[in-house]
C-alpha cells in the first residue's frame, strides 16, 4: 500500500467506504482532492467523509447518479473490494461495477485495493449468480423511512407512494455486484500493484498444496 | 429588434404562466412539468399572438417571432428547451411558405412566359416546311396534342416547384450562401433567376457567420433583421397558410402519447424484462399501452436523488405491470437479465446525442456493456437544434444538494467545507443510443441530423441566446 503515491493536484474518486482506501489517502504528503461518491440505501460514504475530512483532505461528496458530470476531471479512481474472484473480477459493493465503468469510458485508471487474504478461487460470471439480498424495505423513497420532518412534508405523497403489499410490487435490494477485470487498471494488495489478470498466478502462489481441482469448492 | 410587449413581457407574471400548478409539481426538489403541455401552451400563445397582430409580411412576423421567442426563451427557456424549439419550428415553417409561395410564383410566371414563346414561335412557324424537317414534325406533333396539353411542357423543372424542401445531402452541402443570392436578386427578367431565388430561404445552406452577421446584425442591436426581398412581399393567402401550419404543430403535441404509443407493440414483446430509468410520462404511457397486449415485466431504477422511479412503479404497478424497483447502483448488476432499456429524454441533440435524466449514462454504458440494446422515447419537440460542446452545458442544471445530503448533517463546521453537487441531466453520446422512437417515426441517432434540417433552418439557430 505505501508504494501507492499520488501527486499534487490529483483528484481521487473513491466509492462508498472502505478502510483500506481511507487509510491510504490519509497517510499521503501530497496536496490532492478527493470526490466521494455515495449511494443508496447503505450511505456508506457520509462515514468515509467525515474521516478525510477528519484528517484535512479537500472532500467533494456525490450521489452516484452525478457520477457521469463529474468524471472528467477525475484523474484516479480507487474502489474497495470484498472478494477478487480468481478470474481479475472484483466482487464489491453494489455500484462498484458502475463506477468503474464509467471510468473505464473516460479512460481514467481504476486502482482497486485489496488484501490478498480476499482472493477466492471462485470464477463468477456476472453479478446475479451469486449475490446477498439486503432489507427490501430499504429500497423505498425516504417519504417512508427518515424523519417525520420528511413525512409532514410530503404528506400526500406518503399516501401514494409505495404500497408494497400489492402482488404487482416488488422490491430488490442487491448489496454486491461483480466489476469484470476489463475495467480495472490494477489490483493494489500488499504484495504489490497488481494486473487483474495475475490474480490467478497469485492465488497459485499462495497456495501451492491446492493445485488440483475439487468441483466441490465451486459449490 | 426591441418587442415592446407590455404585460406580455417576460418580467410582468401576470396572466401568462406556464408553471400553472396543474402542470408542475413538486417531486423531492425537482419540479416535475408536463412538458408537453407547457409546450402546447406556449404554441397557443403564438398562435394568439401571430392571429391577432397586424403583420403585413413574412419579415414583419419572422421579426414579431425572434422578438417573442427572445423573451420567452429568457423567461424559461434555461429549464425548457422546447419553448425555443417550437418558436424555431414555427419560424421555419414561414421560411417554408414564403419558399413554396415564391415557387408557385416562379412556376406560374416561367410557363406564362413558356407559354407566350411558344406562341411566338408558332406564329413565326413557315408554312411550306412540312414533312421534310424531322424537327418541324416534332412541332407538328406537339402542334397537334396541343389541345391535350394547354401549356407546352416548361423545360426541366427545378426541384424546388411545388416542394420548397430538397434536402439531399448535396444541396444542404452545395447550396449557395444566402448573402451571394441576395445581390442578384434585383433582376426582375423571370428567366434568368433559375436556382438563385426559387431556392432561397429554406433550401440553402447559408454561410452561417457572414449571413446570421450581416442578416440581423450583432445581437441586441436595434438593428432591422435583413430577409431576402421576397420576405418583404404582401401575399393575401399567407396568413391562413402560417395559422394551417401552426395548426398542424399543435395537432402534433396533441397526438404525441397516443403517434408514440402506437408503436409500443413493435418493440415490447411477451416475457421480456424492461429497464427503464426514473419517471416520464412518455415511457408511462409506452408500457401501458404495451401492457394491454403483452405480459412483461418492468425494472425501475429509483433515480436517486430525486427518486421518480418510485412514483413510476406505483402507476405501473396499479395498471398490473409485473415491476421491480431497484437502486440506481443495482443497474450494471442487473443487466444482465435485462432485455431492452427505455429511457426519456430531456433534449435531443443535433449529433444524435441524448440529455437525460442524471445517472442514464451509468445505465446507458451497462446496457452496452451487456449488449443491450437502449431506446430513448421522445416527441420530436425535444430536439434542439444545438450541439454537445453547447448542449452539455447550456442545458444542464444544477440544484440544491439539500436533495443529496440534509441541511442539519451540512451545517457542521467540518461538513460545510465539503463541495455538494447535484446535477439534474447527462449526457450520453449517440454510439451508446439504439433507436429513439418518437411521434414521428424511429430512427437511428444518426439520422437525427437530417430531422433538425426539416425542422428547422439554419438561419434561425442561436438566434434567442
Amino acid at each position: 500500500m505505501h508504494r501507492v503515491r499520488l501527486w499534487k493536484g490529483d483528484v481521487i474518486l473513491t466509492y462508498a467506504k472502505n478502510d483500506l482506501i481511507e487509510m491510504l489517502l490519509s497517510r499521503q504528503e501530497k496536496k490532492f482532492r478527493v470526490i466521494l461518491v455515495d449511494s443508496r440505501p447503505l450511505l456508506e460514504g457520509k462515514e468515509m467523509l467525515e474521516k478525510l475530512m477528519d484528517s484535512g483532505i479537500e472532500c467533494s461528496y456525490i450521489l452516484l447518479n452525478s457520477l457521469s458530470y463529474v468524471m472528467k476531471e477525475v484523474t484516479k479512481v480507487f474502489l474497495g473490494a470484498s472478494a477478487l474472484m480468481s478470474d481479475g473480477s472484483i466482487l464489491s459493493r453494489v455500484g462498484s461495477a458502475s463506477v468503474a465503468m464509467m471510468a473505464k469510458s473516460h479512460n481514467v485508471p481504476v486502482l482497486v485495493c485489496c488484501e490478498t487474504y480476499k482472493i477466492s478461487n471462485r470464477v463468477q460470471l456476472e453479478s446475479i449468480t451469486w449475490n446477498e439480498l439486503g432489507n427490501p424495505e430499504d429500497v423505498l423513497s425516504p417519504a417512508m423511512t427518515t424523519s417525520k420532518k420528511w413525512e409532514e412534508e410530503r404528506g400526500e405523497e406518503k399516501k401514494e407512494n409505495v404500497d408494497s403489499s400489492d402482488k404487482h410490487f416488488r422490491l430488490l435490494n442487491l448489496l454486491y455486484d461483480l466489476t469484470p477485470s476489463e475495467f480495472v487498471s490494477g489490483i493494489v494488495t500488499e504484495m504489490g500493484i497488481l494486473p487483474p489478470t495475475s490474480v490467478a498466478v497469485l492465488l497459485r502462489e499462495m497456495n501451492p498444496q491446492d493445485n488440483t481441482f475439487k468441483a466441490s469448492e465451486y459449490l | 429588434m426591441e418587442l415592446r410587449l407590455g404585460r406580455l413581457s417576460a418580467s410582468s407574471k401576470s396572466k401568462k404562466s406556464p408553471m400553472s400548478p396543474e402542470i408542475s409539481k413538486n417531486y423531492g426538489g425537482v419540479t416535475a412539468r408536463d412538458r408537453r403541455l407547457v409546450t402546447f401552451r406556449t404554441v397557443e400563445l403564438l398562435r394568439t399572438l401571430i392571429g391577432n397582430t397586424k403583420w403585413k409580411n413574412a419579415a414583419q412576423l419572422m421579426a414579431l417571432l425572434r422578438g417573442i421567442g427572445k423573451e420567452l426563451h429568457a423567461a424559461g427557456g434555461s429549464k425548457e428547451p422546447a419553448i425555443a424549439n417550437i418558436v424555431m419550428r414555427i419560424m421555419c415553417a414561414v421560411r417554408d411558405e414564403v419558399a413554396n409561395a415564391e415557387a408557385s410564383e416562379q412556376a406560374l410566371a416561367k410557363s406564362k412566359a413558356q407559354k407566350a414563346i411558344y406562341e411566338s414561335q408558332k406564329a413565326m412557324e413557315p408554312i411550306d416546311e412540312d414533312g421534310h424537317d424531322p424537327h418541324n414534325n416534332h412541332y407538328k406533333v406537339v402542334a397537334s396534342s396541343h389541345h391535350h396539353h394547354p401549356h407546352p411542357h416548361p423545360p426541366p423543372a427545378k426541384p424546388n416547384q411545388g416542394m420548397t424542401r430538397n434536402l439531399s445531402l448535396a444541396s444542404m452541402l452545395w447550396a449557395h450562401p444566402q448573402h451571394l443570392t441576395m445581390a442578384k436578386i434585383g433582376s426582375a427578367n423571370v428567366a434568368t433567376t433559375t436556382s438563385s431565388s426559387a431556392t432561397t430561404g429554406r433550401s440553402k445552406r447559408s454561410d452561417s457567420f457572414s449571413s446570421v452577421d450581416s442578416a440581423c446584425g450583432a445581437p441586441g442591436s436595434n438593428d432591422e433583421c435583413h430577409f431576402p426581398p421576397s420576405f418583404y412581399v404582401s401575399r393575401p393567402n399567407f396568413r391562413p397558410a402560417i395559422m394551417e401550419a401552426i395548426q398542424e404543430i399543435m395537432l402534433d403535441l396533441e397526438d404525441l402519447h397516443k403517434n408514440i404509443d402506437d408503436q409500443a407493440l413493435a418493440h415490447i414483446h411477451a416475457g421480456e424484462v424492461i429497464l427503464t430509468y426514473s419517471r416520464s410520462k412518455t415511457v408511462e404511457s409506452f408500457l401501458k399501452a404495451a401492457a394491454k397486449k403483452r405480459k412483461f415485466q418492468v425494472i425501475v431504477c429509483e433515480g436517486a436523488p430525486h427518486y421518480g422511479g418510485h412514483k413510476m412503479a406505483n402507476a405501473l404497478g396499479k395498471v398490473g405491470i409485473d415491476t421491480t424497483v431497484i437502486h440506481d447502483s443495482a443497474a450494471f448488476a442487473i443487466m444482465a437479465r435485462v432485455n431492452k432499456v427505455l429511457l426519456p429524454a430531456h433534449a435531443v441533440l443535433a449529433n444524435g446525442g441524448l440529455v437525460a435524466p442524471s445517472g442514464s449514462h451509468m445505465v446507458a454504458l451497462a446496457a452496452a456493456h451487456n449488449s443491450v440494446p437502449l431506446v430513448c422515447l421522445t416527441g420530436m419537440f425535444k430536439l434542439c437544434p444545438m450541439y454537445p460542446h453547447e448542449g452539455q452545458d447550456t442545458l444542464q442544471d444544477l440544484v440544491s444538494p439539500s436533495s443529496v445530503i440534509e441541511y442539519a448533517e451540512m451545517s457542521d463546521q467540518v461538513m460545510s467545507n465539503v463541495e455538494f453537487i447535484n446535477p439534474v441531466h447527462d449526457y450520453i453520446p449517440p454510439n451508446l443510443i439504439n433507436l429513439y422512437v418518437t411521434n414521428i417515426g424511429a430512427f437511428q441517432p444518426s439520422y437525427i441530423y437530417r430531422l433538425l434540417a426539416e425542422y428547422y433552418s439554419n438561419d434561425d439557430w442561436g438566434s434567442f441566446d
